[in-house]
């Protein structure tokens, strides 16, 4: 009940702060407020496959502009979502970013419950499920016109992965960022990126075409973390004091910690190219995201040497995207989509600890996982507008999709790089993915709009599965817009889970993961005003989880003859092992002021309260914040003055992701964190062409006084070998985070 | 996986073999329609242009699919819409038959504006030489259309609608809008 009174005061605070916000000046005869409402309206392709303003979408949405990148100093996807997006969240492990929304987050799930398209080309892979949201990403802000951030599930028409929303990058057309362009960044002593892009406009025979392009380099090499000491007590193999490097003298035998300067680091080449000549649009991205996480923990490299900068995991993603669209008759369009996708990955660490290095005269181990998943698909989509106005309109679509998914692990001597043993873990399988959807959408009237449809998507591992949504939206009097939707949406368990042996252990029949939701909204615009109140609810069913098996479990598979006692212990298998029930609120409200709408300012609140549930037993998530949000606000100087932009986020406090399975003293929580940035960006005065951007930004997360180690902020991810309880280690030591970075980006566009 | 190419070969043809080119309608038709209502009061002439009830002429290109659905979907938003540019209006759908039949038709009907569907790409030049020295606002319901010389247009920048306004052919056309509004527009000299 406490929580349902924090959750109303949150909202009662929200209205307020909004409403003394409200410009007190009437407006005048001649505003153009009205109009500049208008202008502001976001237009968004991604809720529904065609262009609709956001304010009817059958979803909620927020579009971030590449102004609000520039302006605001974003360097990634994940600082756009976490700085300027409603209702989005992200959570740092110095890994691959967590992402959530609305309450639900699930931890080092890479990403797959969340759909991440660039031009309308879905991203997630099959083997994982993954999607990068961070500088993985792989593509120069410079080339991005804006990012449509939709919530809630989206599988109706997008298929798997859609459970927590859809995220789409959209790239600029030429005509936006016309002639070349160069562009240098670096936060100082921390990274680096340099990017070359392009657009030009040509005439191909005879139709307008046009080829935009980017290329990146970026670097990342520290912060330097100081961890630990963590007492990691007597190795299971030897009885001896655990050794968690391969040098001898680095570190006391038995200890871990120390200062990691050489482990954290990431490198991203990247490149991106669109061409459309008429009705014929082809996309093609290639990149590599090579990181190491300087920290051993569940999720990241469990056995890794302590500060090793030849452990490291490296993932490459080539796609190509060609579609073809036509009006055939008034009432008649039709587009063709033809896609390909490689993606590998590879997780390279080595092990000394003995316990992790079981072969015979090998003092550290050299282990590679290496995964590949690839598809070719096509997707046919007609839409039939029956009334030849867009009142009545029918999309259907079938996209049909062969994939090739391969695993293999191997174990090596580090010190001749030669194999110790054959390979295991393997997967090498090809199967076939077909799915059918339609959407109906209706405009009784000009105030009235309906949305309706379902897709059906069949794969080899499971039956069909139905995605539905249904979602109204009504101008309720003047600027006011009331919507509610419902929507259901799955994730089809990746390879991964479905297949791979865990400690000699594969999954039984695994059941896709669905989620349904129900939301309903209020938004009202006037003049350049907008503020949104939102609740929402949604069920989550058959997660996959990794499930440790209890002892009677783990006897009961012996004697099925599946594993043995006598070679290992601590079996885990995935398995639908829980639910998610989430509810509770979202807002937003941005505004400008001004004639010029030089001052503008925006804050967005989630609050929300999510249960997971298994065995009848009800928790917080973890990691997931159920208080979040963000606000911002900017000045455009007159004149030749610089832009000021200072922007926040919050994120509430949240359990750590071994809350509960690692038999802590106390339940461990990450403290909440807010953090800031400062940017300044304009034209250098006297040299054409040439513009800068210099940003500040300070995090506070505040350690939790009962929290073991030295960092001065922390965040939910238990890091070291002391993962669980144990005598002498009551309490976990918590990932750290960077408290303070500086940034300057100069940008030289050719030809002004 | 023979089938599945041969599937994706005869789609391709079929498509391509129908369709003829179409030009980007970059905002939705029903939002353009509540700007055209808006906009058309910030040009000091559309009162004196249209008297009581504004006339608006939708410019239809025979035989192009794209520009018969955009051209009804015009139709059915501007009239949902209770006044243009503050007044009660009427809508005409005119097929297009060359420059100076169109600009004879604004004449004599006294239409205030003309709204310019996809399809005319190749027109563009014939209807903004037509037009000079009428005075009616000519609204593009494709981008780029707008350099080439009619005087008002939209188009998407960031996911936003943005103004596009010739300035040039606006003084041809004795559309002068106010200066409050062209501060939001991309100006074309």
């Amino acid at each position: 009940m406490r929580r349902r009174h924090r959750i109303a005061l949150a909202g009662a605070t929200f209205a307020l702060g909004v409403f003394a916000l409200l410009p007190a000046t009437p407006a005048r005869a001649d505003d153009t407020s009205d109009l500049q409402g208008l202008l502001n309206e976001p237009v968004v392709t991604t809720a529904s496959k065609s262009a609709e303003t956001a304010t009817t979408a059958p979803a909620t949405s927020t579009t971030i502009t590449a102004e609000d990148l520039r302006k605001y100093g974003i360097h990634s996807l994940d600082e756009a979502i976490d700085f300027l997006s409603l209702g989005v969240v992200t959570s740092n492990p110095l890994h691959t970013v967590d992402i959530g929304s609305r309450g639900v987050t699930i931890p080092s799930d890479q990403g797959n419950h969340f759909l991440l398209l660039v031009n309308g080309h879905a991203i997630n892979e099959a083997l994982f499920g993954a999607a990068r949201f961070d500088r993985g990403l792989g593509m120069p802000l410079e080339l991005i016109d804006h990012i449509e951030v939709v919530l809630g599930p989206g599988s109706v028409l997008y298929g798997s992965n859609a459970m927590l929303g859809v995220i789409n990058v959209i790239t600029k057309r030429a005509k936006d960022m016309l002639g070349g362009h160069v562009a240098i960044e670096s936060e100082l002593g921390k990274s680096y990126r340099a990017a070359g892009l392009g657009g030009f406009e040509l005439t191909l025979f005879g139709k307008p075409s046009e080829v935009t392009f980017g290329l990146e380099y970026f670097r990342q090499g520290g912060p330097a973390f100081l961890f630990g000491p963590q007492e990691g007590g007597l190795d299971n193999a030897t009885g001896q004091p655990a050794v968690y490097t391969r040098d001898p003298n680095a570190l006391p035998q038995g200890t871990w910690g120390g200062r990691a300067d050489r482990d954290y680091y990431a490198q991203v080449p990247s490149a991106f190219m669109r061409f459309i000549s008429g009705n014929f649009e082809v996309n093609v991205h290639a990149k590599s995201y090579l990181r190491s996480t300087p920290y051993r923990a569940r999720y990241a490299q469990v056995i890794k040497d302590f500060n090793d900068a030849d452990s490291y995991e490296i993932d490459r993603h080539v796609w190509a995207d060609a579609r073809y669209r036509a009006t055939l008759s008034p009432v008649v369009e039709l587009s063709t989509r033809l896609y390909g996708d490689s993606f590998d990955y590879r997780d390279h660490f080595n092990a000394s600890q003995a316990s992790g290095c079981l072969f015979d005269g090998v003092s550290t181990c050299e282990y590679l996982f290496s995964g590949v998943s690839r598809w070719v698909g096509l997707e046919l989509q007609s839409s039939f507008d029956w009334k030849k106005d867009g009142t009545l309109v029918t999309l259907i679509g079938v996209d049909e999709r062969i994939r090739h998914v391969g695993t293999k692990s191997d174990a090596l001597n580090y010190a001749t790089h030669l194999p110790v043993a054959s390979s295991i873990s393997r997967i090498d399988r090809d199967d076939k993915t077909t799915a059918a959807y339609i959407q109906q959408t209706w405009q009784p009237t000009p105030w009235l709009g309906f949305n309706g449809g379902a897709r059906v998507d069949y794969e080899t591992r499971f039956r069909g599965v139905v995605s539905p949504r249904l979602a109204a939206s009504a101008n309720v009097w003047r600027g006011g817009t009331l919507k509610a939707v419902y929507a259901q949406a799955y994730r089809a368990p990746s390879w991964i889970e479905t297949n791979f042996n865990t400690q000699g252990l594969a999954a039984d029949t695994l059941l896709p993961e669905s989620v349904r939701s129900i939301e309903t909204s209020l938004e009202q615009r006037f003049g350049t005003q907008r503020i949104l109140m939102g609740l929402f609810r949604s069920w989550w069913e058959d997660l996959v989880e990794l499930h440790v098996l209890s002892d009677a479990e783990a006897r009961e598979e012996a004697r099925k003859g599946r594993i043995s006692l006598l070679r290992s212990a601590g079996f885990t298998q995935f398995r639908n092992v829980s639910s998610i029930d989430d509810y509770g609120m979202n807002a937003a409200y941005e505004g400008t002021l001004g004639d010029a709408q030089s001052f503008k300012y925006g804050m967005n609140v989630t609050a929300a309260i999510a249960r997971r549930n298994e065995a009848n037993v009800a928790q917080p998530l973890r990691v997931a914040p159920q208080v979040f949000g963000n606000v911002r606000v900017s000045y455009d100087l007159p004149g030749s003055l610089p832009i000021v932009a200072l922007a926040a986020h919050y994120v509430g406090k949240r359990p750590v992701d071994r809350a509960y399975d690692g038999a802590w003293e106390h339940v461990p929580y990450a403290q909440p964190l807010i953090e800031l940035r400062a940017t300044l960006s304009g034209a250098v005065p006297f040299v054409k062409g040439l513009s800068y951007r210099a940003t500040a930004n300070y995090l506070v997360a505040p350690c939790a006084a009962d929290l073991v180690g030295s960092h001065s902020a922390c965040g939910p991810y238990v890091v070291g070998p002391v993962q669980a309880a144990y005598a002498g280690h009551p309490r976990p030591e918590l990932s750290p985070m960077d408290t303070f970075r500086v940034g300057i980006g100069l940008q030289y566009d050719f030809g002004q | 996986m023979q089938g599945f190419v041969a599937f994706v070969l005869a789609t391709i043809a079929l498509v391509v073999a129908r369709a003829a080119f179409a030009e980007d309608v970059a905002v939705p038709v029903g939002l353009q329609a509540e700007l055209i209502a808006k906009i058309a009061s910030y040009d000091k002439s559309f009162v004196e242009r249209a008297g009581e009830r504004a006339q608006i002429a939708i410019l239809l290109k025979g035989g192009s699919a794209d520009s018969s659905r955009t051209a009804a979907h015009m139709q059915s938003s501007l009239a949902a819409l209770p006044a243009v540019g503050g007044l009660p209006h009427d809508e005409h759908m005119v097929t297009y038959a060359g420059g100076g039949a169109l600009a004879a038709y604004v004449k004599a009907r006294r239409i205030a504006i003309v709204y310019v569907t996809p399809g005319f790409g190749e027109d563009a030049g014939d209807i903004r030489a037509s037009l000079e020295g009428v005075n009616v606002l000519s609204v593009a319901a494709v981008p780029e259309y707008v350099p080439k010389g009619i005087v008002l247009g939209f188009d998407l920048v960031s996911g936003k609608p943005k103004l596009l306004v010739n300035l040039a052919q606006a003084k041809k056309q004795n559309v002068a809008f106010k200066a409050e509004v062209l501060k939001m527009m991309k100006v074309y000299e």
